[in-house]
């Protein structure tokens, strides 16, 4: 398998804070790599930094074998480098039906963005939202709708930055089943989660990061497993935070 | 004598808020202030002027071409000046956009000269009375048209896809583009419109102010005090500010001295200010 997503020697500093120390691994096309590790380990800086939202201090990162460390967020974007976010920005003014519209629209004719607007709100299960203003809608489904509008603009690899923040268990598990499904319709995705119970089901792969280093990665039996992964939880201990 | 005074500066506020609305979807789209803002109403009059000497036909009859033609040169000046300093500090903005202020009004005058032009239609000899109250017509037609074209903009924004993209532009950039949103022919649109909309105040004033290089200067302060004064980025609060502006301005005119007018629309806008930072209308810093 080749990698899609490679992050070579990633470096990112806020002040004196190392949120990013150095960090490389791979994504390999198609597969769900995990990312995990404790609050403030440097998750969300690292989807910041593919996106484009940051600017590295140094190091690299390769899409597809390509740098793209001098290209724009719209230019990545272009490319097929999609996200959410970790408290979602949903477009306060638009409604549910038309933020999704309006990005399908970029790429499509307006029959074609119509359909695939409403289809991929019916999977996020926000059909019944698609008139209500986004500042109106509930805090656990705007992740969802995050989701739908990244979902149309075609992404090669998703970046998922805790998605399942504060579900319960049932919800857990639909959405477990519905990133399966976002992953066997071709899509990467980079999987970051505290909920270890969906990152198990999901996850061929995980990395884990400490302090902005990274800690280890390989299969989730061997990492979840590992002293040094147990001790960096356990000296952190990790909540849901609901902040970027 | 107080209710002409207050139905004189509603009328002379439409045209404020019509600059200022001007102003805002620039500011709301791409977070900067056009500095050219009163030189581009300036170049609608020259414009309006030009047309209306080479063809005879009043003013009114020109707003479709004349709003065609400050289109195109918002355009041209976004691509030519606006469009290599996206994403630069707005400092850069204030300095580039003050800078082509200059620029339009040495252009101006090197080609029409100086000299005060007129625009002379017949509806400047008409009056409507309304019981005591008399309005002199192209006044009354410019209020008329800022209504419909301030509606229009808004339809515009809140109906169509290229508006729903500006919004979603305006609301949050990065995340804009992060989905793919041509934000750069958003940018480029909202300039543009901005510009339309000055050049379309400056039509309307043709009947009213004499045409000259320098018509525009007065204008560009008070717009940009409507623009805070409503909040920026809120077409509302945009209309609301100039009418207010509009009616300050003409019963102090009336009743004190018309030197107190910009004195009496800071004193609001200080007012306002104190009570409400963020404007009459506006959503309040973005948090980080
Ligand atoms: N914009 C910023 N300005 C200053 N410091 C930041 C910024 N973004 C992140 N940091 C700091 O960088 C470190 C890593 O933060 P990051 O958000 O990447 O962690 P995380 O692994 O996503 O944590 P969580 O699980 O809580 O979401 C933290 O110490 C954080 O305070
Ligand atoms: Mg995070």
């Amino acid at each position: 398998m080749a990698a899609i997503l490679e992050l070579k020697d990633l470096c990112k500093s806020f002040g004196g804070v190392h949120a990013v120390n150095h960090v490389s691994f791979k994504i390999e096309k198609g597969e769900i790599l995990g990312l995990i590790g404790p609050n403030g380990s440097g998750k969300s800086t690292c989807v910041n930094l593919i996106s484009g939202v940051y600017k590295a201090d140094g190091g690299d990162v390769l899409f597809e074998g390509k740098s793209v460390i001098r290209t724009s967020i719209a230019g990545r974007s272009r490319m097929g480098i999609g996200r959410t976010f970790q408290s979602p920005k949903p477009f306060t003014g638009l409604t549910v039906f038309d933020s999704v519209y309006t990005i399908a629209m970029q790429t499509r004719s307006y029959k074609e963005a119509s359909k695939i607007s409403g289809e991929i709100l019916e999977q996020m299960g926000l059909s019944q939202y698609e008139k209500m203003r986004c500042e109106k809608l509930p805090i656990e489904k705007r992740k969802w709708l995050d989701m739908a509008r990244v979902l149309v603009t075609r992404p090669r690899v998703l970046l998922l930055d805790e998605v399942m923040a504060g579900l319960n268990p049932n919800e857990i598990d639909e959405s477990v089943a519905l990133v399966r499904r976002v992953n066997k319709s071709g899509i990467t995705v980079l999987f970051i989660e505290h909920v270890m119970k969906a990152v198990i089901k999901l996850c061929s792969r995980l990395v884990v990061l400490n302090d902005g280093r990274l800690l280890t990665s390989g299969d989730p039996d061997t990492v979840m497993n590992d002293p040094k992964v147990i001790a960096a939880y356990l000296g952190r201990g990790y909540h849901h935070a609901e902040n970027d | 004598m107080l209710a002409q005074s207050i139905f004189n500066g509603l009328v002379m506020g439409g045209v404020y808020a019509l600059i200022a609305v001007g102003l805002t979807i620039i500011f709301g789209v791409m977070k900067v202030i056009n500095f050219a803002q009163g030189e581009c109403l300036m170049l609608g009059m020259y414009a309006a002027w030009a047309l209306h000497r080479a063809t005879g036909l009043s003013p009114y009859i020109l707003i479709v071409p004349v709003m065609t033609v400050m289109f195109l040169i918002g355009q041209f000046i976004f691509s030519l000046v606006i469009n290599p300093i996206v994403g630069r500090p707005p400092t850069d903005f204030v300095v580039v956009t003050m800078g082509l202020a200059f620029v339009l009004v040495s252009v101006i005058q090197l080609i029409f000269s100086p000299t005060y032009q007129t625009v002379v239609t017949t509806a400047k000899n008409i009056t409507i009375r309304l019981g005591s109250v008399s309005l002199g017509t192209p006044r009354v037609i410019a209020c008329g048209v800022m209504i419909a074209a301030v509606l229009a903009v808004r339809l515009f924004l809140k109906k169509t896809d290229v508006g729903r993209a500006m919004r979603a532009t305006a609301e949050n950039l990065e995340v804009a583009q992060m989905l793919g949103v041509n934000t750069r022919r958003n940018f480029a649109l909202a300039f543009a419109l901005g510009v339309t909309m000055a050049g379309l105040s400056g039509l309307l004033l043709t009947p009213i102010y004499y045409v000259f290089p320098n018509v525009g200067m007065p204008f560009k302060t008070i717009s940009m005090v409507i623009v805070v004064l409503g909040g920026l980025g809120s077409i509302g609060g945009a209309v609301l500010g100039g009418l207010i502006a509009g009616v300050v301005e003409a019963v102090l005119g009336a009743y004190i001295s018309p030197d107190l007018a910009p004195a009496g629309i800071f004193l609001i806008l200080i007012l306002v200010l104190a009570f409400r930072p963020e404007g009459m209308f506006g959503k309040g810093a973005r948090k980080a």
